[in-house]
């Protein structure tokens, strides 16, 4: 059989042509073309990370028994602390109500917390972003904050089936409100590009010209409730080089240190609102 | 051999590596490091699969992975279709048994994408040395993994097709 000849305008030809139709797609085929690949695969990355649990716990197995009463001892001095300021914070918040209730104040809004299980990361350079093995089955909804035992860790950014996508908040592309501990005056924050090998880094802007932040004294950025996603005093970062004036003189900027633990979450927690009917 | 199971086979091959490859990255993460080596997806449907054969094998491949990313959908598609024309267009000079001659394609394919993905993204937000320095640092990993990599992969892809039935000095077009 003679060998086909090869034409070079074809292959010009049929990838232009491509690209067109692809341009000339309508958007909600592009859409739904999407969500299927994507849902296409998401089971296949969920059933990794369920071999990784296992694994993890199979491994977890071969702890010898003097080791796991170690463990359980450690688990339960723990959580006799964490009972007694369960029941401080209680009768703060109870105290806080009556408080509220003399002054007529608004309700402040209120939250649940929905544990989700980390099924990818996707590191780069160019952004940072995790998926959690929970979505619409649990009612997740986009733009929901999310966090861990370390403070902020994102903000979700896209809901499926049985994941949601979260957008970390070292991404380039993340804003969010915040203030530094003990000041309540508002800062932007936003992600950073970050090195490797190293913990990730944010940025701080719009910050009084007044507040003084410097190596010997590093001061912890926290959430804030003005952006109505996360609750307040979360921990986002550390700022403990010192801060730069802007050109006009009035906010300073400078870098946040943030947690390396980031870039290695196992377990995340989403944050959901509580209507206020319901929460009474 | 049908033109449908060399899809197929060269289809499966390059979901596997996807999958490999987002593994792999995952337990980096950790490290800051990420590897991209897309050209490994375009290498083999460029210089030994017919024409139509390759564009379908590529179109599937992007339109999967770009639905994990956070780019416009069809971004991965507009690229790998242009380093895959741009690869056929190459195949007069590339003596495709020579593996230097492989790996050293798969580098400038590879390279180009990453340098092409950086520019798009650079626009969105503030740009500043760091990107830049972690890019490359990443571009500098994926290149050392790629250049191992390539050569092994297109015989892993050949012997595959083997298996399915194809005879690649008969069936398949030559330069």
């Amino acid at each position: 059989m003679p060998k086909k000849r090869f034409y070079p305008k074809k292959t010009l030809i049929v990838i232009i042509a491509l690209l067109a139709a692809w341009w000339l797609t309508p958007t909600f085929i592009k859409s739904f073309t999407r969500v299927s690949f994507f849902e296409f695969q998401a089971p296949i990355w969920s059933v990794s990370s369920h071999l990784r649990d296992a694994q993890q716990f199979w491994s977890s197995r071969n702890h010898s028994k003097f080791e796991l009463l170690e463990a359980g001892s450690e688990i339960a001095r723990l959580y006799a602390a964490q009972k007694l300021r369960l029941q401080e914070f209680e009768s703060q918040q109870a105290e806080l109500a009556r408080l509220e209730q003399l002054l007529n104040l608004p309700s402040r809004p209120q939250f649940r917390y929905e544990v989700a299980r980390v099924t990818r990361r996707d590191i780069s350079g160019w952004w940072q972003q995790i998926v959690i093995r929970k979505g619409k089955d649990y009612n997740i909804p986009a733009g929901a904050a999310v966090v861990y035992s370390g403070g902020v860790v994102g903000r979700v950014k896209e809901v499926y089936a049985r994941t949601s996508v979260v957008e970390l908040v070292s991404s380039r592309a993340f804003r969010m409100a915040a203030h530094f501990e003990n000041d309540e005056r508002p800062v932007t924050y936003r992600g950073g590009s970050n090195l490797s090998f190293a913990a990730p880094k944010g940025h701080v802007s719009h910050v009084q010209a007044d507040l003084n932040v410097n190596p010997r004294n590093p001061r912890r950025l926290v959430s804030s409730h003005l952006g109505g996603v996360f609750p307040d005093g979360l921990t986002i970062g550390w700022a403990k080089d010192r801060l730069t004036p802007s050109s006009d003189g009035l906010f300073q900027t400078g870098p946040v240190r943030l947690d390396k633990r980031l870039l290695s979450l196992q377990e995340v927690a989403v944050v959901l609102h509580i209507e206020v009917s319901q929460a009474k | 051999m049908k033109s449908h199971n060399r899809v197929l086979a060269i289809l499966l091959c390059n979901l596997l590596a996807y999958a490999f490859v987002r593994e792999f990255n995952s337990a980096l993460a950790g490290f800051s490091i990420h590897l991209t080596i897309d050209a490994l997806f375009l290498l083999f449907p460029a210089l030994y699969l017919p024409l139509f054969d390759g564009v379908i094998i590529i179109a599937i491949t992007a339109l999967l992975i770009d639905a994990w990313l956070p780019v416009p959908y069809g971004t991965s598609l507009f690229l790998f279709l242009i380093a895959y024309g741009l690869t056929r267009l190459t195949r007069f000079r590339v003596h495709r048994e020579n593996k230097f001659h492989l790996i050293w394609l798969a580098l400038a394919i590879n390279a180009g994408l990453i340098l092409a993905i950086s520019v798009l993204m650079a626009f969105p937000g503030p740009t500043d040395l760091v990107y830049w320095m972690r890019n490359i640092f990443d571009t500098m990993i994926s290149l050392a993994v790629l250049a191992l990599l390539a050569g092994w992969w297109v015989d892993f892809q050949r012997v595959i097709l083997l298996y399915f039935g194809a005879n690649l000095g008969s069936e398949l077009p030559a330069h």
